[in-house]
């Protein structure tokens, strides 16, 4: 087991390579001159010029001696915590994603609750009593949550209860600790809204997976020892069932950060998502390439530790 | 009990097949919420072969009165300079369908050449490709397609290779696993004996042997992929002029939304019945083609 995990964690160095080298090369084919954008139209040549000299992006791209050009720099810093600068707070990144992390793992924790409180219940229910009108109804739902936008959700949470109750998430941002309330006000909606979605993908594999493991000969043996339903669901067949759900959810954190984007933007919650599209647009490089290489680092982590955990859910699973 | 009779009764003539089309129809009829996708599917091909002829007015004309609430000459109301919303929703239709289904061709095209290359060849080949694939689909979804399209400028053309480029990494894999259960069937030994290339067995006995497979995954990616492509277009990467269901639903326009809300509910409502469409009609055709894969979920995200 330890082997399989030092193994799998040697894998991610390849990986997170690849990713780091995808973003810098993407980053630099978008079109658009930072400089100019920094400093505005009315820079005169001169000035960009400082800029770029200063900020050492008239350094070659990659380079095979130290240090190694600009993606070398990037990365020699990555290893040693340093993200580099923003351009525009002249501040470093580093201290931005600090400050805005809070946000984001509030919004994603809520939303992963959302999920699974949505999901696996509804799926359970809907698994256990095929072909019933239960199961109809829910499944019927599941396809509209499957269908529906999450920015669009996002838009009808706020605009609803606007035009209802004259009612909209408090301006600003409060930290949980220092008002609970108004914090929760705040961050309902866009978990719901950042939730809802990948809840009803969730909700169809859990009725699938209970149907599938219902079927199984030791659930009939469970049933014909008298066991009362009950038992048989919590004892015999969620266990089993849930193995396949817990993977999805941990696909489902990268759409889930993926969404941040959109969902941030549309609450104005300065998190880590508004941070992203903000550096997409400004071409703030080391912005992005931060966030990127933070996203896929949680992505990858989370991943491999689903697989371990499978160990613990399932006991015939052995690796090696 | 009627249904059974007549099944016995079919197989005791021994009536040909259908073809598959007509089998595919006939069973659709007992799927209701098929029935309701396929409907909505030909609506929105409709709607966008005729969609210059259906649309009641000019998307683009603002004359109409503005943010005047639905009424009759305006089903769906105007929106804040005063177009006709109706009018902005069907015509839509045509870029919407012509994008989100190319990249899906395009897309799951080259996934099948990937899968069926990495899981025919193996080895290091099989290694290399299959750590680029993780790499591809640890970069989290939606930002990598926006870092594509802004790459590329926004128009309708990046917004379809950025596209593509969302739909290869998780259809290449499943493509691949079926291939590794096809690579060592007998038909494959068989072939491999009497000396034909690896060109020839993958594209002319493997590939025919994925076209379930295939199917499966065009039908679960066009819903997925028309989502990402309305998130695109909210967050502004399509053409800036073209008229774009998540386009209508950002930038200026949402400073009015609490003032005429069904600036907000017609464009989102229309994606929302598309990708239901969709989806609606992939779940059937999964649940009639293959029942082993009944509610996969296997790309969503």
């Amino acid at each position: 087991m330890a082997q399989y995990i030092v193994r799998r964690i040697l894998y991610l160095f390849p990986v997170l390579f690849v990713v780091s080298l995808l973003t810098f090369v993407l980053m630099r084919v978008v079109p658009g001159d930072v400089a100019q954008l920094v400093l505005g139209n009315s820079a005169t040549p001169e000035e960009v010029e400082a800029f770029e000299e200063e900020n050492g992006l008239n350094d070659p791209l990659v380079d095979w001696k130290p240090p190694f050009g600009q993606y070398g720099e990037w990365v020699g810093g990555l290893l040693h915590g340093d993200l580099g600068n923003s351009y525009y707070q002249n501040s470093p990144v580093r201290d931005e994603l600090a400050h805005r992390l809070p946000v984001t793992i509030q919004l994603m924790v809520m939303a992963t609750i959302v999920l699974v409180v949505l999901a696996i219940p509804a799926g359970v229910i809907a698994g256990v009593r095929p072909n019933t009108p239960l199961d109809f109804v829910t499944r019927t739902t599941a396809v509209f949550g499957l269908s529906i936008p999450g920015f669009w959700l996002g838009t009808l949470l706020i605009l609803l209860p606007s035009i209802w109750f004259g009612w909209t998430p408090p301006p600003g941002r409060v930290a949980l600790l220092d008002d609970p309330v108004k914090n929760m006000q705040q961050f309902f909606l866009p978990a719901l809204a950042l939730g809802i979605p990948p809840a009803a993908a969730v909700m169809r594999l859990t009725r699938s997976s209970v149907l599938e493991v219902l079927r199984a000969d030791y659930v009939r043996t469970a049933w014909s020892k008298g066991l009362r339903e009950r038992t048989v669901v919590w004892r015999h067949v969620l266990k089993n069932s849930l193995i396949p759900v817990v993977t999805i959810i941990g696909l489902q954190v990268g759409a889930l950060l993926g969404g941040t984007v959109i969902i941030e933007k549309i609450f104005t919650l300065p998190g880590i998502g508004l941070f992203t599209f903000d550096s997409i647009f400004r071409r703030d490089y080391l912005g992005v390439q931060a966030i990127v290489m933070l996203m896929s680092v949680v992505y990858v982590f989370v991943n491999l530790a689903i697989d371990v955990t499978y160990v613990w859910f399932d006991p015939r699973i052995r690796y090696s | 009990m009627t249904s059974k009779a007549q099944t016995i009764e079919t197989w005791g003539v021994m009536q040909p097949p259908r073809p598959w089309l007509i089998d595919f129809l006939a069973r659709l009829r007992h799927h209701p919420l098929g029935m309701f996708g396929l409907i909505g599917v030909l609506l929105f091909f409709f709607l966008a072969l005729t969609a210059q002829w259906v649309a009641p007015y000019d998307p683009t004309a603002g004359d109409y009165g503005v943010m005047q609430s639905p009424t009759l000459s305006h089903p769906f109301g105007t929106d804040w300079s005063g177009r006709d919303i109706l009018s902005r929703v069907i015509s839509a239709t045509p870029s919407e369908l012509k994008v989100g289904l190319t990249a899906v061709f395009v897309g799951v095209a080259l996934a099948t050449m990937l899968g069926l290359i990495s899981g025919y060849l193996g080895g290091q080949v099989d290694s290399v490709l299959q750590r680029l694939v993780d790499a591809w689909l640890a970069f989290p979804p939606l930002i990598l397609l926006l870092i594509i399209s802004s790459a590329l400028g926004p128009s309708a053309k990046s917004m379809t290779i950025a596209l593509v480029i969302g739909v290869i990494p998780g259809t290449s894999r499943i493509i691949r696993s079926t291939v590794l259960a096809e690579k060592n069937k007998v038909y494959v030994e068989a072939a491999q004996v009497i000396g034909a290339s690896q060109t020839r067995i993958m594209l002319r006995h493997i590939l025919p042997q994925l076209v379930p497979t295939i199917i499966v995954m065009v039908s679960i990616a066009i819903p997925v992929i028309a989502l990402l492509g309305a998130a695109l277009s909210f967050l502004g990467m399509g053409t800036p002029q073209a008229v774009t269901w998540g386009g209508d639903l950002s930038g200026r326009a949402s400073q009015f939304f609490t003032h005429a809300p069904w600036m907000a509910i017609f464009p989102g409502a229309a994606i929302s019945l598309y990708v239901l469409s969709f989806n609606m009609l992939g779940d059937a055709m999964r649940d009639i083609f293959d029942p082993q894969l009944r509610g996969s979920a296997a790309m969503r995200g």
